[in-house]
């Protein structure tokens, strides 16, 4: 193996009361079958979503941000392009910020300070030697944009310019239940405040779809692939930042309705060098419970993640946050604390493999 | 001919045919072609990596062991500020399958055995969003093809679904050069780029087949051995 692999698997039981957070096409909530039951579902589409927007209220941004963008591009530039002497590369940096309106004074320095990434930067390289024509919107985005984490973290697609396609680093699964759900609806009728004392009825029927659920969320994070697009210190707070928010948000469907905005009754963070692993297997089977699911659904992911260690590499680190007593890893107290331990363990494992390189 | 053996299983699984962008449509098995990019995946091949053209060259068979039930999934794209678009995405839910590779060269099924054990990209099965459920479970047969290993080793489907339905034969999807008995036909499913500037696949001809279930090894006898 010529590098090392660098994972975090994040596990979420979270428990969602009467609820409509994700709806599918005729309103009612998304489901999916596993194991032959019914499961509610929240696509990975609909919670990443939730998360991007935490992003914004958070103001998470990462990326340098620097004047000398156009000194890097260039060097970028003669990366792809070989045989680009230094004049002719800031050439077509020049080109290149012209198209983009942003003004490049003659010590090469953009006026205002640009967040911007590695990764960006390098896709930007090779999008200009492949193209004669550029393209002035979607340059402006990648030069003006602040998103360098967002995009790093879930990927870009721009289906005109291919070449400024970002591959994510974050894989997130569709949430599902741990247990069967029947699928359940409120019959309401509303009615007119000015109607007319002689007048009976109800002046508006109809039905809302719902189900209430324990969610099995699990999303995963490749530390190597996002270093690669930011840097080290860059990757590591926006793995955190992505962690904090993957466990604050949730999609805001139906919000107003049912006010069912919950937190995470149980997170299990891992940080792997072999694999990501999905411990969905673990509620193939479905959870049945006359008396709650969280402290089943607990019980049995746990013990699915102990099944799986024989398979796997000893996990570098192993946090959990619940009320619950877990017996299969490091108990952390809060949220700040959960952050600050897998900051640490990353930071040792990069200068770890810094040392073995 | 070394073979490896790979169980897909996962809630969500997709395996996307000709399609177009409001209506992605999934093929009932996985393709060639995506098995092909999730072992480039665990390799660390990038999309346009010109080693993938060679993972054409593996023997490919894939059994039907757990039937899908499809699932459409609707989800609009806000492509540009204020302006959604509606797409329907189709998964295959609740389904196991069987995929086997084979080749001449020993040393590459080793490689990519151990590659989908530490693999250098995250797996998924079609999509990004489905990542495998549980450990990938890998087993490795030397001497064999891809076709007789899946006309050998046990029913790979969840005990609840052994019980419920009345199967008696697994369907079998293979290279047809595999298959010389049976009547082959023509996919669209031989990699040609992933690249995403220009992503093309070619044609390459399959054949089907099935295996009776009282052929297979015992479930009791050989479940431990897969892990």
């Amino acid at each position: 193996m010529t590098s090392k692999n660098l994972y975090i698997d994040l596990n979420v039981l979270q428990t969602v009361p009467s609820s409509n957070i994700n709806r599918d096409d005729t309103g009612a909530p998304k489901t999916a079958l596993y194991g032959g039951v019914m499961r509610a579902r929240v696509s990975s589409q609909s919670w990443k979503h939730a998360v991007r927007k935490e992003f914004k209220n958070d103001n998470v941004s990462v990326g340098t941000r620097t004047k000398t963008a156009p000194t890097l591009l260039a060097t970028e530039l003669q990366k792809c392009d070989a045989t680009l002497d230094d004049a002719a590369a800031m050439k077509k940096v020049t080109e290149i910020f012209k198209a983009a309106g942003i003004k490049i004074n003659k010590d090469n320095e953009t006026g205002a300070l640009l967040l911007i990434s590695h990764g960006q930067l390098s896709k930007l390289a090779q999008y200009a030697i492949d193209n004669e024509e550029l393209d002035k919107k979607e340059l402006k985005k990648v030069l003006k944009g602040d998103q360098s984490l967002d995009l790093a973290l879930f990927g870009r697609m721009v289906a005109d310019n291919p070449e400024l396609n970002v591959d994510a680093s974050a894989q997130v699964a569709h949430a599902i239940s741990t247990h069967e759900v029947v699928p359940e609806y409120d019959y309401f009728t509303a009615l007119d405040d000015e109607q007319p004392k002689d007048t009976t009825g109800a002046a508006m029927l109809g039905t809302i779809d719902f189900n209430s659920a324990t969610l099995y969320r699990y999303a995963n994070l490749n530390m190597t692939e996002l270093s690669h697009n930011l840097n080290e210190t860059d990757a590591i707070q926006g793995a955190t930042a992505f962690i904090k928010d993957f466990l604050l948000s949730m999609p805001s469907g139906k919000q107003n309705t049912f006010a069912n905005k919950t937190l995470p009754s149980y997170v299990m963070v891992t940080l792997r060098t072999d694999t990501p692993v999905n411990l969905v297997s673990a509620f193939e089977e479905p959870v049945t419970s006359s008396n709650g699911y969280v402290t089943p659904s607990i019980k049995k992911l746990e013990a699915e993640y102990t099944a799986t260690r024989q398979f796997l590499a000893q996990p570098l680190e192993n946090l959990i946050l619940s009320k619950n007593e877990s017996q299969v890893g490091k108990q952390v107290t809060n949220l700040d604390e959960l952050l600050a331990q897998v900051t640490e363990a990353l930071s040792k494992a990069v200068q770890d493999e810094n040392i073995n390189d | 001919m070394k073979t490896l053996t790979i169980k897909l299983t996962a809630p969500l699984q997709s395996y996307g045919n000709e399609a177009s962008f409001s209506r992605r449509t999934t093929t009932h098995y996985p393709t060639k072609s995506a098995v092909i990019g999730m072992v480039a995946a665990a390799l660390g091949y990038r999309r346009s990596d010109q080693r993938i053209l060679a993972l054409n060259d593996l023997s490919f068979a894939v059994r039907i062991d757990q039937v899908a039930k499809i699932l459409t999934d609707y989800q609009t794209v806000e492509w540009k500020k204020d302006t959604r678009k509606i797409t329907y995405r189709d998964y295959l839910q609740d389904a196991v399958f069987m995929v086997a590779l084979g080749s001449q060269q020993d040393q590459l099924i080793d490689e990519i055995q151990d590659a989908l054990r530490h693999p250098h990209f995250q797996l998924f099965l079609g999509r990004r969003s489905n990542a495998p459920a549980g450990v990938l479970q890998l087993q490795v047969f030397t001497e064999t093809t891809p076709l007789a290993v899946l006309e050998q080793i046990a029913w790979q489907a969840a005990p609840w679904y052994q019980k419920k339905n009345q199967v008696r034969t697994l369907d079998i999807v293979a290279d047809a050069n595999l298959v010389p008995t049976a009547q082959g036909a023509m996919i669209k499913d031989q990699v040609e780029s992933f690249d995403q500037r220009n992503r093309r696949y070619g044609f390459r001809a399959i054949a089907k087949t099935s295996v009776s279930l009282n052929q297979l090894g015992s479930q009791a006898h050989d479940i431990m051995g897969f892990l």
